[in-house]
């Protein structure tokens, strides 16, 4: 799925799937972050940590950078430009929503 | 508001903000710099406090300060990609923006002043002087900083 098709308004359903979401969640707030961290930080395994970011990768929301600390491969993850947009644009739309139930309530 | 299938309810929403929140606050254990950064970043300082006004009249001095300073200072964002932690920017975070100018704003006001008064009173203990106060502020405020950022993203802000 494209990042275009993907979005409609604010909302995006790459970004919204639930653990997705939660690295995003993460990324939005770091420059970088080094995949173990994420993945201890969210209490992730490494594949279903790996299965999300090539999501998100393929979506061109985020950047694997390979680095090596001490002779081990390391990986770090950012959002791109593109991927701090649209999970800007689909909090906004989140907040919209749960504004209106508050509205309801 | 009208939503598809594929859009969540309000609550829905609200609880997705929640976990964006929750998500947020599993960081904190991770806001940690590594030890030797601040003394490193406040070396640079210092090195930048006395090569700027010393390079108008010792150019080769001066500029070999300012070097090092430029170097350390584009390495250090690089050098930080230690395991276990995550790379956060202490000055534009939220949670931690405006503490920062409390450490930013004197480096500045310290490198107008050796750069106003060096030349006028060729006093080079002023210049000194300025670099020790840039290098304790540094040392100082860097892990305060870190502390502050700590417990912005431990709150969910």
């Amino acid at each position: 799925m494209s990042s275009s098709t993907a979005a409609q308004d604010g909302f995006n359903e790459i970004i919204h799937a639930p653990t997705r979401l939660r690295i995003c969640s993460i990324l939005a707030e770091v420059t970088d972050a080094e995949f173990g961290t994420v993945r201890d930080a969210l209490g992730l395994s490494d594949s279903v940590l790996s299965k999300h970011l090539k999501v998100l990768e393929d979506a061109g929301y985020i950047t694997l950078r390979k680095g090596t600390v001490n002779t081990r491969t390391r990986t770090w993850v950012s959002l791109t430009k593109a991927g701090r947009a649209a999970f800007k644009a689909h909090i906004a739309e989140l907040r919209a929503l749960a504004a209106s139930a508050d509205s309801l309530d | 508001m009208e939503t598809d299938g594929s859009r969540p309810t309000p609550h829905e929403a609200r609880a997705a903000l929640d976990t964006v929140t929750e998500s947020r606050k599993s960081l904190a254990p991770f806001v940690r710099s590594p030890r030797w950064l601040y003394p490193v970043q406040g070396l640079a300082t210092a090195a930048m406090l006395i090569g700027l006004p010393i390079s108008l009249t010792d150019y080769a001095v001066g500029t070999g300060l300012l070097a090092f300073a430029i170097i350390v200072f584009s390495v250090l964002p690089m050098a930080q990609h230690t395991p276990g932690r995550v790379v956060f920017d202490v000055y534009t975070h939220r949670g931690s923006w405006r503490f920062a100018l409390l450490y930013v704003i004197p480096i500045i006001l310290l490198m107008v002043a050796v750069l106003v008064f060096h030349p006028i009173y060729e006093a080079d203990w002023f210049v000194y002087l300025a670099a020790a106060i840039g290098f304790l502020l540094t040392v100082v405020m860097g892990p305060m900083l870190d502390t502050r950022l700590e417990h912005a993203v431990r709150a969910g802000l």
